[in-house]
């Protein structure tokens, strides 16, 4: 049951993507992301797909690997293909069968929506797959930086995301671990009503939530002892710095923004 | 309790709610296959109940940026949607607990919690929506009533009922601890 969790899209490559800094690649992918709704032609989504291609290029990936992340929005795209084929109106009707009537303006919205979430999600994915999730949390922290002045505190936002991130395979561990002790003493998780096995989880519910308080508590004793004291002053072993090859990404995937937006 | 306790604890527990949406999440709503109940919001209750409305409402925002990282499911839109609903939920319940420390505080923190994310779902549904699939406002107006209210009342119902058989088992445990 737990065996089957891969934790994280991420896929160590030697590329100029992954090479490129966080900050950079999380603004552009935001500024890729707004530009898609603009999208207003197939023209501007097939330019959108070559740059998504060329990302893929750059970073040494199979295109496999994304096409493997459009799996899980399988149902929504589908969905959203089969509402529109039945529910939008307009242009020449292509099929006509009972009360069921697709016209081609339905195909046609469709698809077209379709494809735009296909790019969104592959462009998303490509940012998670070539960016590691501590130099995501890095970037962001960084990113949300600028707002501290509103109250938002970036540095305790990032803290808390490493440890959540660094603790989640200890407490898969842990929670395969209190599974196979509730099992030796005659649980069962796996057969029964969805209330039965609902109910089964709170005996395993509680003693992973137990284990987690007792390693928040040696957690904060072991950076109260290391002498932890937020963020203000901070030094880094790993500084973030733009360098020029980010500035080229910037300026290439503005282009391809202006030019899928008017096409 | 310290600052520092606080940041590990919140962190943790966000741990076990991204842990928990991983492992555990099945469709409750027949037809819409998308709507996928997940008991993610569990760990983010219990962890607003203990350390106030500001933690949980930053473990909602945690927890929605690393499972679009990490799963790459529902992209920008999903992490939106994520944070909203979880957020409303934490921040109503743990912010009516906190000032009345009571199990009717819980119960009805937890009560007006479920309403308030039924209630944010309806509108960032109604707004967000059409957007992302490109349909009417009309269809999702028709997906209200059979699909998206039933489905975000059970997941918060469901969710605040384990939150409370839960939280009530655990929450002394903790008392020992911080002292």
């Amino acid at each position: 049951m737990l065996k089957n969790i891969t934790l994280g899209q991420y896929i160590l490559r030697d590329s100029l993507i992954h090479s490129l800094d966080p900050r950079m690649k999380i603004m552009i992918t935001m500024l890729i992301v707004i530009g898609l709704f603009f999208i207003g032609s197939f023209w501007g989504f097939l330019v959108a797909a070559a740059y998504i291609f060329t990302i893929i290029a750059f970073s040494h990936l199979s295109w496999k690997v994304v096409i493997r992340g459009l799996k899980p929005v399988m149902f929504i795209l589908i969905f959203t293909l089969v509402i529109h084929l039945f529910f939008t109106r307009g242009g020449v009707v292509l099929f006509e069968l009972g009360f069921l009537r697709i016209e081609s303006e339905g195909l046609f919205t469709g698809l077209f929506m379709a494809v735009r979430i296909m790019l969104l999600i592959s462009l998303t994915s490509l940012l998670t797959l070539t960016t590691s999730p501590i130099q995501l949390t890095d970037g962001l922290e960084y990113l949300l930086n600028p707002f501290r002045r509103f109250g938002l505190p970036a540095h305790e936002l990032a803290m808390m995301m490493t440890i959540a991130l660094r603790f989640i395979p200890t407490l898969l561990e842990e929670a395969e671990k209190i599974m196979k002790a509730q099992q030796a003493r005659g649980a069962d998780f796996e057969s029964g009503s969805i209330f039965r096995r609902a109910k089964s989880l709170v005996p395993l519910l509680v003693p992973l939530f137990l284990s987690a308080f007792r390693r928040a508590d040696d957690l904060a004793m072991a950076m109260e002892a290391r002498c932890y004291r937020g963020g203000e002053g901070r030094t880094r072993m790993k500084e973030l710095h733009f360098l020029s090859r980010d500035w080229l990404a910037l300026g290439f995937s503005a282009s391809f923004i202006i030019i899928f937006i008017i096409l | 309790m310290k600052k520092v306790n606080k940041l590990a604890l919140g962190g943790i527990l966000s741990g076990i709610s991204i842990l928990l949406a991983i492992w555990i999440h099945f469709p409750i709503i027949p037809g819409a296959g998308f709507l996928l109940y997940d008991p993610a919001d569990i760990p983010i209750l219990i962890g607003g109940f203990m350390l106030g409305p500001a933690i949980g409402a930053a473990m909602a925002f945690i927890v929605s940026v690393i499972m679009a990282a990490v799963t790459g499911q529902g992209g920008p839109i999903g992490a939106v949607m994520h944070f909203l609903s979880t957020g409303t939920l934490v921040i109503v319940a743990s912010f009516i607990y906190t000032n009345n420390k009571t199990r009717i505080g819980a119960v009805q923190g937890l009560i007006a919690g479920s309403i308030g994310m039924v209630i944010i779902m309806v509108i960032s549904n109604l707004l967000l929506t059409p957007i992302y699939m490109g349909v009417s406002r009309e269809i999702v107006v028709g997906m209200l009533l059979p699909a998206i209210i039933p489905f975000n009342l059970l997941k918060a119902g469901i969710n605040s009922v384990f939150t409370f058989l839960i939280y009530k088992k655990v929450s002394g445990f903790l008392k020992n601890i911080a002292e």
